[in-house]
């Protein structure tokens, strides 16, 4: 069966946090990221999440097709930034002056400052995100969802729906390979032959979840889920003082970023 | 020990059911999504292409708010295929959670005004394919909000469009046939009663002639009276501290406009000495009334580039004006200051 979450096990500080500091921390972050918009703050940003890849063993994966295209992509938005933005300080041209023709395309500050900003934030999520699913185990974190006051019911959802990926994945074949033995190939020509494809493929697959849902339901019930408020687990989530101290510390990154932000406090005349 | 049974807001076939539709979807989603961004790259667009598939990603959470027919499934389910999506390696990481939690909300909306497939009319579906239109649409803002990517509004518009359509057909149309399809076939559990509509021809086609009127009629009012891209692309607005707010346009100014020679020293480029016409900018400042505490001049482009100036200086200066760019919109010439000042595509210009 295929590996359904991008989850690896290994024994590193990060791995050890607490499943909901990590996500806490995670969206902190984030949201710092886009609250103080400084290119320079997200390259920081960025490789501190570089070398906290290095330092959890967790292979960046810069030669997966996966991890290229999506620094194709980021690459491609600061393109069309450097080529979209008129206006700042022109570097150069694109397309230097050649006789009376041109010069064409200028590459200014403020489209190399704009393009990097997206470019930079797009990666730092993407790259952020896959730490984060790389050091978190989903039933660790489900836990930890319950600890903090979530039902188990509902954090027990996100077990199942994780744990099923891969036999979706499996069946999604079986179905693909089902329609091309009876000479099905799918199409995307027209609004209409797409929504064929969908049904041809998707009705297989929902009978399929349906009925699993069902057969689910009954084995649930039969082992008396929801039927007491507390679960029993065998694996727990635990707090520690380092989990309290990242979380206060992602807790002062989002602060501070909100204080330079407004102004409150002043950036040095060289970053604004 | 015993306890007694508790009563919960959902049962374990509801939360079930989610959960399977949820890593169903989630898994798919995170597919579709990649076929998305292939779409934008094939295209030569960074993003917005792929939202002709927007409504894929929202049929699942509008299926599981048919089927388990409860306040706050759409937020939940929305949340946990989220979760699926960002476990199973989605381009767009931890915002696909809050993408996906958002479109839930909008569809749990939906189920308010629309009623469940037990109490809604066959007509009330119009209502459910409307809001999954726009559960699809609110990815764009979403997206928009978190990553800005400063595209153009017509462009952003557009997309909005897409996603909005195909949400309403993949996610709203799709989705109730599925719910026809789950009643004709019986699966063991799923005995949801979804209103079937009239045999006539005429009968079944009245939601979907009904939307495409909706979408034409929206639309020309959309073009005509808010967006206005037919409106003159050389103008600007005049606000902020300010008495007499105005738009202005070139040709309501033409008496007082004013030939200056200057020429562009910036660090890398130079364009020499060369003549521009236009109106001098503290002609439409004054035309504004700043306030008495005004003290600043902020000249802002379509791009979201800005330049200040003070007040005062701006008053005193006849050699700042805005010409017209050839092809492009307004230009601010402000011959006695250095390249960066000369602001290509101004839309803004803000009295503070």
């Amino acid at each position: 069966m295929k590996k359904s979450t991008g989850y690896i096990n290994r024994d590193t500080f990060l791995h050890r946090l607490n499943p909901a500091v990590k996500l806490f921390s995670l969206a902190f972050m984030l949201i710092a990221a886009i609250i103080l918009s400084k290119w320079y703050f997200l390259l920081a940003l960025l490789l501190a999440v570089l070398i906290a890849f290095k330092t959890s063993q967790i292979p960046v994966g810069l030669t997966t097709a996966r991890i290229r295209f999506l620094l194709t992509f980021s690459a491609f938005i600061l393109v069309v930034q450097l080529i979209a933005v008129q206006n700042g300080v022109v570097i150069f041209h694109l397309f230097p002056s050649v006789g009376t023709i041109g010069p064409y395309f200028p590459v200014t500050t403020f489209g190399l400052e704009r393009g990097l900003l997206f470019s930079l934030r797009f990666m730092l999520i993407v790259f952020s995100s896959k730490l984060f699913v790389a050091v978190t185990d989903p039933t660790l974190l489900a836990h930890a969802l319950t600890d903090l006051g979530l039902s188990y019911r509902y954090s027990f959802a996100l077990v199942i729906a994780l744990r099923f990926v891969p036999f979706f994945d499996i069946e999604t074949e079986s179905v693909r390979m089902a329609q091309q033995s009876r000479g099905f190939s799918p199409k995307i020509g027209s609004p209409s032959k797409l929504l064929r494809t969908i049904r041809m493929t998707f009705y297989p697959l929902l009978v399929s979840a349906l009925s699993k849902a069902n057969s689910l339901t009954m084995s649930m019930d039969g082992r008396g889920f929801g039927y007491s408020k507390k679960r029993t687990y065998i694996r727990k989530s635990r707090w520690r003082t380092i989990d309290w101290l990242v979380l206060v510390l992602s807790m002062g990154l989002l602060f501070v970023s909100i204080l330079l932000s407004i102004g409150l406090v002043p950036l040095h005349p060289l970053l604004r | 020990m015993m306890h007694e049974p508790e009563e919960h807001f959902l049962g374990t076939r509801e939360i079930a059911t989610i959960a399977i539709l949820g890593a169903l979807g989630g898994s798919l989603s995170t597919f579709v999504g990649y076929l998305g961004n292939l779409v934008n790259l094939a295209l030569g667009v960074p993003f917005g292409a792929g939202q002709f598939m927007a409504g894929l990603h929202v049929f699942w959470l509008v299926l599981m708010r048919l089927i388990a027919s409860k306040r706050g499934v759409g937020t939940f389910g929305g949340t946990l295929k989220g979760l699926v999506e960002l476990f199973t390696g989605s381009t767009h990481g931890v915002v696909i959670v809050l993408v996906s939690f958002v479109q839930g909300i909008v569809i749990d909306l939906a189920a308010e005004v629309g009623g469940s497939p037990q109490e809604a009319g066959a007509r009330n579906q119009i209502v459910w394919w409307f809001v999954a239109g726009l559960s699809s649409a609110s990815n764009v803002i979403v997206f928009q909000i978190v990553y800005f990517s400063g595209a153009p509004w017509i462009y952003l518009a557009a997309i909005t469009a897409l996603a909005f359509s195909s949400g309403a057909i993949f996610a709203g149309y799709f989705a109730w046939q599925t719910m026809f399809f789950i009643q004709d076939i019986g699966i063991t559990g799923f005995s949801v009663e979804t209103p079937s509509l009239p045999e006539s021809p005429v009968y079944r086609n009245i939601p979907a002639i009904l939307f495409i009127i909706f979408l034409t009629t929206g639309a020309l009012y959309y073009t005509v009276f808010v967006a206005k891209p037919f409106a003159d692309p050389y103008a600007c607005e005049i606000t902020g501290d300010v008495a007499n707010p105005f738009i202005y346009h070139p040709s309501d100014f033409i008496q007082q406009e004013v030939t200056i020679e200057a020429e562009l020293q910036g660090a890398y480029t130079y364009i020499p000495p060369k003549n521009y016409t236009g109106v001098p900018l503290n002609i439409l400042i004054e035309q504004a009334e700043p306030s008495t505490g005004a003290s600043t001049v902020r000249v802002e482009a379509k791009d979201g580039y800005s330049v200040e100036f003070g007040l005062s200086v701006v008053l005193s200066d006849d050699r700042l004006i805005l010409t017209e760019e050839e092809d492009s919109g307004l230009w601010l010439i402000a011959a006695e200051y250095e390249g960066s000042y000369w602001v290509h595509k101004v839309s803004t210009i803000l009295v503070t």
